[in-house]
């Protein structure tokens, strides 16, 4: 970790404080005290600056980067050399990202982010001029091993992403051109997607590595979505068409071969037509070709007919695949519901979309245009109707938005309790924000 | 995590340990908020509707009818109507919160329907023949008037929007001339009408009359004047005249940003004022090599500005 980790710590501890004393759960002199005792000297901008930061450093680095290639244009024509200097500028980033992290005590400025993508996007080109594009393995392999270093010293949620992506496609590459490993892709991404998740998910809620929790957030939210992907019905039946198209497509069909076979005899045939100039071989060339015309009609018609038996051929295991893309959004949305875990849940309601799209691209009996009319008039009974319920039954869920401000009575009841309760019996604690009679805070009944 | 920060908090003798075991306690007990992921299902559900049910009726325009099809938008955007003014909080000068989430939702509805209405009638009647001036007219003053009376600034948007059409209708009168490029006439009245909007935001701020619009009369009033500025500094002649004006305006704005603590405005200041500099700078300077020192030097600069501002404003 290159950045100090004891300040980063006390930056999310004075957030807690300040949400603490907006709900009114501590008093204005507790969060003065928690911001003398956890002191946390970097910089992090807001997020317009951090933008402006960003876009602003992209133009300087370019542009410097620009002078100095320049002057040394002249060496930069060998391959050679050019590699080395990419290499050798994202080093140099990263020493300036280094600076602004110790000296500047940047974090998340918008600087530090921008230098270090810059440093990746070079260091992973030169490596790719280097090699000559030669070897993806190699790119991804060198890429998957960078962005974890980066992930472990600059605790980067994208670069965490990115790396978990490039690790699927690593599986992919080498995999997608063995017929007998085909097959199995999907299950092997799938297991893959479930146990990063199950890590991810522990990470999470041990806790231990604030400044990770962000990347590992990132994690969770792309393995769930990959899990479904690489289960979900289209993407494998069209995975697998790929594959084999990729693979010279299936085998011709006997009829196709006998005609091709047809064909050439009778070039064949005209070919020896040329050796004399008769009236008969003249007639025969002209029957020949005739006929070759008409076998070529043919051919075309079984070519299409056997693309045609291609695409509708089902897929190994197909129930299976259509039965997963069904249930696992509703998995999810169940799951993210009942674990009261927000990222599952809304990766379920995200992924709902797509395995609607996924059935009616299979079944010509839905209209699209009825698909988004039923769909919205189902979304909107269904949030409305929530929305209705929930109002009145908000003991596990509400519909309250989020701000502090409406927290406020619930919170108050509580500091209430804890405050005047000295002996702090939990069953009086548990009167003051039990059986609802706070009424929420503005979205009850009495309007 | 939460119960890691109580542990340092009681660590370091900031709260007593039953103090945060009931605070410890309200964040386990306090409800699960499903607000943002219902309103965005309730988004998602208006868009899906509206546009399965363009398609359905564009597929069956045949078996519909016109007629019935314009009396049912007409029906359910008075119905909005209606909706929105039976169940009006009462006017207020500050923001009023509406009694519940979906009523925003239906006066939007309302607005967009009353605005796809007009659009059939002109397409199918040619209610308005060619006086689109009037058919402009309309939505802005009753888009001004519902966001000013029900306190929506989504509406407020799209009235600004209409107003902003009008005078642009108004000014090239003649569709085609603008095929030709920027005509002065167009700039001038862009640049009148942000100044106009500008204005409009300044007086609903120092007036306390719905204080919440200016951010939007300013975003608008101040993107319209900026563009046109920067439109005039390249095509018109004197660009250094509307380069001072235009680094002036950034200045109000800049000023306004820090007053408000506006980071949006901040970065849109220095954003734009950037542009013109270098448009400036490339007009008077035209070298290759000398592009590349500026850029590297005026970046440096926006950063050392953006990291420093408010040391510098201290300092004054």
């Amino acid at each position: 970790m290159s950045y100090n980790k004891q300040h980063i710590e006390s930056t999310e501890v004075r957030k807690f404080a300040e949400e603490l004393e907006h709900l009114k759960l501590i008093d204005a002199e507790q969060k003065a005290k928690v911001f003398t005792i956890f002191n946390a000297d970097l910089y992090t901008p807001n997020l317009f600056i951090r933008i402006g930061l960003f876009v602003f450093t992209i133009v300087l680095v370019l542009s410097g980067l620009g002078l100095i290639g320049l002057t040394i244009s002249a060496l930069l024509s060998e391959q050679f050399a050019l590699g080395f200097a990419m290499i050798l500028c994202g080093g140099g980033l990263v020493f300036i990202l280094n600076f602004f992290i110790r000296v500047k005590k940047h974090w998340k400025s918008g600087i530090d982010d921008c230098l270090l993508y810059l440093a990746l996007i070079f260091i992973i080109s030169g490596i790719g001029i280097l090699t000559d594009f030669n070897s993806m393995n190699v790119i991804f392999l060198v890429s998957i091993v960078l962005f974890s270093l980066v992930v472990w010293k600059y605790a980067d949620s994208l670069i965490a992403g990115l790396a978990f992506i490039t690790f699927v496609c690593l599986i992919l590459l080498n995999t997608y051109e063995n017929p007998n490993l085909l097959l199995f892709v999907p299950f092997i991404i799938a297991l893959i997607s479930g146990i990063t998740i199950y890590l991810s998910d522990r990470k999470i809620k041990s806790a231990i590595h604030i400044y990770y929790l962000k990347s590992f957030k990132v994690l969770k939210f792309l393995s769930l979505l990959i899990l479904y992907i690489s289960l979900n019905y289209f993407v494998v039946k069209e995975g697998y068409a790929l594959s084999r198209s990729i693979g010279g497509g299936t085998a011709v069909s006997p009829t196709e071969a006998a005609i091709q076979n047809q064909i050439d005899e009778n070039f064949l045939s005209i070919n020896e037509t040329y050796a004399d100039t008769t009236q008969e071989s003249a007639a025969l060339r002209d029957r020949l070709t005739a006929e070759n015309d008409k076998l070529y009609m043919q051919l075309g018609m079984e070519n299409q007919k056997r693309m045609e038996l291609d695409d509708q051929r089902s897929i190994p295991f197909g129930v299976l695949f259509m039965f997963l893309t069904a249930i696992i959004p509703l998995a999810y949305i169940l799951a993210g519901l009942y674990k009261k875990d927000r990222i599952t849940l809304i990766s379920g309601l995200f992924i709902l979309f797509l395995s609607a799209l996924t059935f009616q691209k299979y079944n010509p009996a839905i209209q699209p245009e009825w698909l988004l009319t039923l769909g919205g008039i189902l979304l909107l009974v269904v949030s409305f109707g929530a929305t209705r319920y929930l109002r009145s039954n908000h003991k596990v869920f509400d519909v309250k938005e989020p701000v502090p401000s409406d927290d406020f009575l619930q919170a108050e009841g509580i500091v209430l309790g804890s405050t005047f309760s000295t002996i702090g019996s939990p069953m009086q604690a548990d009167n003051q924000f039990g059986g609802g009679q706070f009424g929420g805070g503005g979205a009850g009944s009495s309007f | 995590m939460k119960e890691k920060y109580l542990g340092l908090l009681e660590e370091n003798g900031i709260l007593t340990s039953q103090h945060s075991s009931s605070i410890k306690k309200y964040y386990c007990t306090r409800p699960f908020s499903l607000f943002q992921e219902l309103r965005a299902l309730m988004y998602l559900g208006v868009i899906l509707l509206t546009s399965g049910l363009g398609i359905l009726i564009y597929k069956n325009i045949d078996t519909i009818g016109h007629t019935a099809l314009i009396g049912a938008i007409a029906i359910a955007c008075g119905y909005c109507f209606y909706y929105a003014i039976r169940f009006a909080r009462p006017f207020d000068y500050g923001k009023v919160v509406q009694i519940n989430i979906a009523y925003d939702y239906i006066l939007l509805s309302g607005c967009l329907l009353f605005l796809a209405l007009e659009g059939y009638l002109q397409f199918q009647y040619n209610l308005f023949g060619d006086a689109f001036e009037i058919a402009t007219l309309i939505p802005a003053i009753l888009f001004l008037i519902s966001a000013f009376r029900f306190d929506h600034i989504g509406v407020l948007s799209l009235g600004i929007t209409s107003f902003i059409s009008l005078a642009g209708l108004i000014a090239t009168p003649n569709i085609i001339s603008m095929v030709d490029g920027f005509s002065s006439e167009m700039v001038f009245t862009a640049i009148g009408v942000a100044l106009l909007l500008i204005l409009a935001g300044w007086y609903l701020k120092t007036k306390n009359l719905k204080k919440h619009f200016t951010f939007t009369f300013y975003n608008f009033g101040f993107n319209l004047l900026l563009i046109a500025l920067i439109t005039a500094q390249i095509n018109f002649a004197l660009p250094l005249l509307y380069f001072i004006i235009l680094i002036a305006a950034c200045g109000l704005l800049f000023r306004y940003a820090v007053i408000e603590k506006s980071f949006y405005f901040l970065l849109m200041s220095v954003v734009y004022a950037y542009i013109s500099v270098t448009i400036a700078f490339f007009t008077w300077l035209d070298s290759g090599a000398a592009a590349l020192y500026y850029f590297a030097f005026s970046c440096a600069g926006v950063i050392y500005f953006f990291i420093n501002y408010k040391k510098l404003f201290k300092a004054n």
